[in-house]
């Protein structure tokens, strides 16, 4: 009860942050970090102008480390598969929780599934995304996997200027936002990355991955297309 | 027991009677009842009549937490709703005292809508809504701004 009386005095001459009326309240250090760890990828880069003190709380290794945690990955692996007796896919998805197999009925007029169809992760559930040779592109989200239904995300075409990357691989990136990125990898050059703005309809970034070697570079090597957001800086 | 009242105190000397297992959602309350079982009247210095009423609120909704899908759809439902009534003062006001008062649903779910509120702000409003002092030089600042340029509005990224 003494803290209590010792507040009490505090109070007095205003000198300890008290729940009330006042504007200028300053947040503790633990509960700026509780909201922060809650943001997304983008705001951190965004408030480590505020200050020295939030620029060091998100650079610090316990802060990455606990955003890494905070952003759940899904448990299940889902596999586009090309049926050996006919020239078909499927998509077969298996939940490594339960060990079960799950076939995935494909949105029939929207996509037709062949090699250019990617699987990709969208905020937690599963979508199919595809680029056809009129660069336009199209991306349907499974909202019920129980009911399976699909729901048509986005369409659009690709501005010409970036045409010429539409060969390209392409993983898809996805923000909490409403703006969608789509993110190109070179063919022959795995450390060049490419983020298309799809809402915007141009290229929003250009990301060159240092320190991969030539040799390294030329063998075709493993890019999932799964993401999780982190914020370590290369 | 659980038809036992407590009465709660707040700074500006507010009170509120409420039942005991409402009372020890707030954990500070649950520990001062455990040290000291004769306590009916608690005083929190630490948070206002206002601020405490809503946190009143949130408790008596979830003081019995049912494990069914269905009940925890319909609290999640309502936690969102609540949440929506308060502005970005009040949403601070309110962390402060579920950490106070240890809430902890509570601070979970004012600290999200805090994330989910501020996101989009700019460094300023976030200065300005924490009290955060600015200690960047315009040197400094210029710099930290240009390696997170990716970070801002498409006015302030350069164009590939």
């Amino acid at each position: 009860m003494k803290t209590q009386q010792q507040r009490d005095e505090d109070n007095d001459d205003g000198s300890i942050t008290t729940v009330g009326n006042s504007n200028t309240e300053s947040i503790p250090l633990d509960l700026t970090i509780e909201i922060l760890k809650r943001l997304p990828a983008e705001s951190i880069f965004r408030f480590r102008c505020v200050s020295k003190q939030w620029c060091s709380i998100t650079c610090s290794r316990h802060f990455i480390d606990s955003f890494y945690v905070f952003v759940s990955v899904s448990t299940t692996f889902t596999r586009l598969l090309e049926k050996k007796s006919s020239t078909s896919f499927v998509i077969v998805s298996f939940d490594v929780e339960f060990e079960r197999l799950l076939l995935i009925e494909a949105p029939k007029e929207e996509v037709k599934l062949d090699y250019r169809l990617k699987l990709i992760n969208y905020k937690g559930k599963l979508a199919l995304f595809t680029v056809n040779n009129d660069y336009s592109y199209i991306l349907c989200v499974l909202d019920d996997i129980k009911k399976q239904i699909w729901l048509t995300k986005s369409t659009g075409v690709l501005c010409p200027s970036f045409c010429d990357l539409s060969s390209w691989n392409f993983l898809v990136k996805t923000c909490d936002t409403d703006a969608e990125e789509i993110c190109f990898v070179s063919p022959s050059n795995a450390s060049e990355l490419f983020f298309y703005d799809s809402k915007k309809n141009n290229v929003r970034r250009r990301v060159t991955v240092e320190g991969i070697t030539e040799e390294f570079r030329r063998r075709c090597f493993f890019r999932s297309c799964d993401h999780v957001d982190n914020i370590v800086s290369f | 027991m659980s038809s036992n009242k407590i009465v709660l105190t707040s700074s500006d000397g507010e009170s509120f009677e409420v039942e005991e297992v409402v009372a020890r959602k707030l954990q500070i309350v649950g520990h001062m009842l455990e040290d000291d079982c004769v306590i009916n009247e608690i005083p929190l210095q630490n948070v206002t009549g206002d601020i405490l009423s809503m946190v009143i609120e949130y408790c008596k909704t979830h003081v019995d937490e049912e494990e069914s899908e269905e009940a925890q759809t319909k609290l999640k439902t309502w936690d969102e709703e609540f949440m929506k009534k308060f502005d970005i003062k009040t949403l601070l006001q309110i962390i402060l005292a579920a950490n106070y008062l240890n809430v902890k649903g509570l601070l979970d779910l004012v600290s999200q809508t805090i994330a989910d509120t501020i996101k989009d702000y700019t460094p300023e409003q976030i200065r300005e809504v924490f009290g955060v002092e600015n200690d960047y030089t315009e040197e400094e600042e210029a710099e930290v701004r240009k390696e997170n340029a990716w970070a801002f509005d498409e006015a302030d990224t350069p164009k590939p």
